[in-house]
């Protein structure tokens, strides 16, 4: 234990073994494995039985090891399933503001008198977004012509969430000044999440991280006084 | 083609053609060519400035805010004048700024008011010109004190826009005014 901590790989390998715990008593149909066998080999371009086989031996796993792997996933989306899909609207509703997709024109400079002119200009119909956005941006936005998105609302800086959550679709807006830049803005759609399967399930796993990311802490602070000990206080 | 030098403009502009030749002398030593960078403001609407400018190349914005957005009035062009109606009706009435580089002579607002003083075609000049922005600013006024749902600012301007005319204020021509007609004083030199 102490060795992974020094080499920092103590969480990630508590992260694992709580996991495998956890999942352990899970059980998949025989279709099911079938299914997750497939989905492994086509993630890692492992066309047939042999190129499985040698993945298998390149990666120094024993054959149960290796099932582990391929069930991982189908096992974890039983799991989650099973303990925290009753939980998973709950914690949508929380977390609704944050899920919502946006799409945005954007364009900082840190010139303020041209962030006013290109706002009148695109204001004014003289000019377009994509093309100023090329020409001026300041931001990494000037690489995709101005358009950021689909992300999630709150992936924005606080200040441009707040107006963006109340801004018109395909108005834009006057120069906002956040940290030092003028961002010139304008909303493309705003699409409000629903909570569908796919949204239950993705809940359902945000939940099992959290419980997860307990565990590993309390794992942590249960081996706290046995990694930190004194040399001559820990055992041989 | 050879453009006509800045200072053409200071002796061929409607308002300066007719000066006196001392006039013209001290409209070309008092003035002097600037330059503005895009989005740099000429003038805005709270503060009466001390230069009166007269674009000589280039085109600026005269702006307002409608509805509550920002928004363009009209685009400016070489012989434009910036400052000059908030200077005659004594009251700022011009947020103007730069749509690109350009030039403008800067007059101080003491030669202007020297050539109201001295220059009769100046000053008959200056009280024949409506200034669109002096205009939008009663417009402005107007709506503040009687609002009405749905007509913003722009709007109403563009429907006054053909029909407003200065008129003299003395009795003779008040009293051939139509009743229906609508008497706006713009200057704040004015007693009600």
């Amino acid at each position: 234990m102490a060795l992974l901590a020094q080499h920092g790989l103590l969480r990630p390998y508590l992260r694992q073994c709580l996991m495998a715990d956890a999942l352990a008593t899970e059980t998949l149909s025989d279709d099911e494995r079938r299914q997750a066998l497939i989905a492994f080999a086509q993630q890692r371009r492992l066309t047939d039985g042999e190129a499985l086989e040698r993945y298998r031996i390149a990666n120094l796993l024993s054959p149960e090891a290796l099932a582990l792997q391929v069930e991982l996933p189908s096992r974890l989306r039983r799991h989650c399933e099973r303990l925290y899909r009753p939980k998973a609207e709950a914690r949508f509703l929380e977390r609704k503001q944050q899920l919502d997709q946006v799409v945005y024109s954007l364009l900082r400079l840190q010139d303020e008198g041209l962030s006013r002119e290109l706002y009148f200009q695109l204001q004014d119909g003289e000019a377009d977004f994509a093309d100023l956005a090329a020409q001026h941006s300041e931001g990494p936005e000037r690489a995709t012509r101005g358009i950021v998105g689909p992300v999630p609302l709150t992936q924005a800086h606080p200040q441009l969430v707040e107006r963006l959550r109340t801004a018109p679709i395909a108005q834009v807006q006057e120069p906002l000044l956040i940290e030092g830049y003028w961002l010139l803005f304008r909303l493309e759609s705003l699409t409000p999440a629903s909570f569908d399967e796919s949204m239950a399930l993705q809940m359902s796993q945000e939940l099992f991280e959290q419980w997860l990311e307990q565990a590993v802490e309390t794992r942590f602070e249960q081996l706290r006084p046995q990694l930190l000990a004194p040399i001559s206080e820990q055992p041989q | 083609m050879t453009q006509a030098p800045p200072n053409a403009l200071l002796s061929s502009h409607p308002a300066f053609a007719a000066l006196s030749e001392q006039g013209r002398q001290q409209l070309q030593a008092g003035s002097e060519l600037r330059a503005f960078t895009t989005g740099q403001n000429l003038s805005t609407s709270d503060v009466i400035p001390s230069e009166v400018l007269l674009l000589v190349d280039g085109q600026a914005r005269l702006l307002c805010r409608d509805a509550g957005r920002l928004c363009t009035v009209e685009k400016l062009q070489a012989g434009s004048f910036v400052g000059l109606a908030s200077l005659v009706r004594a009251q700022a009435c011009e947020a103007v700024s730069a749509a690109g580089p350009l030039h403008a002579w800067a007059i101080p607002d003491g030669l202007v008011l020297a050539l109201l003083a001295s220059e009769p075609s100046f000053s008959s000049w200056c009280a024949a010109h409506l200034f669109i922005a002096e205009l939008l600013a009663l417009v402005e006024q107007l709506l503040e004190a009687h609002p009405r749902k749905g007509v913003s600012a722009l709007q109403e301007l563009e429907r006054v826009r053909s029909a407003a005319r200065l008129i003299q204020p003395s009795v003779e021509v008040l009293d051939q005014l139509h009743p229906d007609v609508v008497l706006l004083a713009a200057s704040l030199g004015v007693k009600p």
